[in-house]
């Protein structure tokens, strides 16, 4: 991994810099499925729900 | 006088003149005229015994003048208007109000002044001399011009407006409430009318917001103590008030559920889930919440809910409605009392209704088949199935 690390680090090197630009990229990629995943379970046709019977109303509502 | 000196005068002229303008002539003048419409055997009063009576807002019907004195004896509803209009065309329009009448005049179609009547006896005097052409102006006491008025309030429970009214008459202020019927507001709402300026109406107004502000942090902090009954007596105390607030049935629903009174859970839930759906859909007409509650009010809403289900209209059953997240507590709190009130037949109709307006076409049909289990020959039930079996 100290491979890894100084190869990022090494900001003098261009390599470093695509490397540090795909690893962004790939950070941005993980975070859209994730948000994309969520989006799908919680909403639209499809969407993950759990049966009324399991849900909790809440016991007092706000007054204002 | 000469019989000639008449000829060119109409019968209607005649009686106009020994009525409406006796003012303008002297008695010996009037004598000739009662005695030309004596040759003509024209009884004035049997000439003019026809008037129009119209009641809210339905269509003016003609009658005599005794059938509408009997019309005005019998009992108004609160802020409904009976008109009067006689022979030659002025109108008095009376609307009840709290502890009187409000009388306008009209001259014609041009409106001239109002004032206030607090006795019915006085009222059938008033109208008798008008309808009959006597000189009645001298009964009118204080006159005011509505049109200078301003509003002080405006809301669509009648509950919440009578607490306001009240409390406006026991200091003695002067007030009216204009319906829809007058003001033709598109929200149905009722609007609360005081003379400028408004000071004191004002401070009447905000001692009321201010004791309904109290009562809202009591029941919170009775919530917090866990001191049920108290937070039930505030709960019901704030429900009598009749605001438009679903929160305040919701919690009342909540806490008579948590002390095990189902039954009356599930009214207040209903009435939660009416004033909800109804806030929703602001085109549910004023007259469909009957009585004094809102509870009318969740079946009033069926038409608006099946014309936004037209096949004709973008419905598209995988596309829900988003609805307030409290109406989702709503109907989780109906569905868990379904199960112990499986007849209910208000619950039903409150989840088929939040199903409906969510667009969530299945669950809708199948509590509309709940229903008809139960009461074969419900209107609504039949009719949303009706709709669904069409597209």
């Amino acid at each position: 991994m100290d491979i890894v690390w100084e190869y990022l680090t090494d900001l003098q090197s261009r390599h470093s810099a695509y490397a540090i630009a795909a690893f962004l990229v790939l950070v941005w990629w993980v975070g859209r499925s994730f948000v994309r995943l969520y989006r799908q379970a919680t909403s639209g046709a499809g969407r993950l729900e759990r049966p009324k019977e399991e849900e909790h109303p809440r016991r007092r509502l706000p007054l204002d | 006088m000469q019989a000639d000196h008449f000829a060119a005068w109409h019968d209607e002229d005649l009686v106009r003149a020994l009525t409406l303008e006796r003012a303008n002539y002297q008695d010996s003048y009037l004598a000739s005229v009662a005695a030309e419409l004596a040759r003509r055997n024209v009884d004035p009063q049997a000439f003019i015994d026809q008037v129009e009576v119209r009641y809210h807002a339905a269509a003016a019907a003609t009658c005599t003048i005794a059938q509408a004195l009997a019309k005005a004896s019998e009992e108004l509803p609160l802020w409904h208007l009976l008109a009067f209009t006689r022979y030659f065309g002025d109108t008095l329009v009376v609307q009840r109000e709290l502890r009187s009448y409000l009388v306008n005049f009209y001259r014609g179609e041009e409106y001239a002044f109002s004032f206030f009547v607090t006795e019915g006896q006085s009222l059938q005097d008033l109208l008798r001399r008008f309808l009959t052409l006597a000189d009645w102006d001298h009964l009118a006491g204080t006159t005011y011009q509505l049109d200078s008025w301003q509003p002080l309030l405006r809301t669509r429970s009648p509950r919440y407006m009578q607490k306001i009214a009240t409390a406006l008459a026991d200091e003695g202020l002067p007030f009216t409430v204009q319906t829809p019927v007058l003001s033709h507001d598109p929200r149905g709402q009722l609007t609360l009318l005081v003379p400028r300026p408004a000071f004191a109406a004002i401070a009447v107004l905000h001692k009321v917001e201010d004791h309904l502000s109290t009562l809202r942090d009591q029941a919170t902090a009775a919530f917090a103590a866990n001191d049920r009954d108290r937070e039930l007596a505030i709960y019901a105390e704030l429900a009598a008030y009749g605001l438009n607030n679903p929160a305040i049935y919701y919690n009342l629903g909540s806490a008579l559920a948590e002390a095990g009174r189902y039954a009356e859970a599930a009214t207040a839930f209903v009435e939660a889930a009416s004033l909800s759906l109804t806030a929703l859909d602001v085109q549910v007409p004023f007259q469909s919440r009957r009585g004094t509650g809102g509870l009318g009010g969740i079946f009033g809403m069926v038409g608006t809910l099946t014309s936004a289900l037209k096949p004709d209209e973008k419905t598209p059953t995988d596309e829900q409605r988003e609805v307030p997240d409290y109406i989702e507590d709503i109907e989780l709190q109906l569905a868990h009392l379904l199960k112990r009130l499986p007849q209910d037949l208000n619950i039903l109709h409150a989840l088929a209704s939040i199903a409906a307006i969510r667009h969530d076409v299945p669950r809708a049909r199948e509590h509309y088949r709940q229903i008809i289990e139960i009461n074969p020959a419900d209107e609504t039930a039949k009719h949303y199935l009706a709709e669904q079996a069409g597209e």
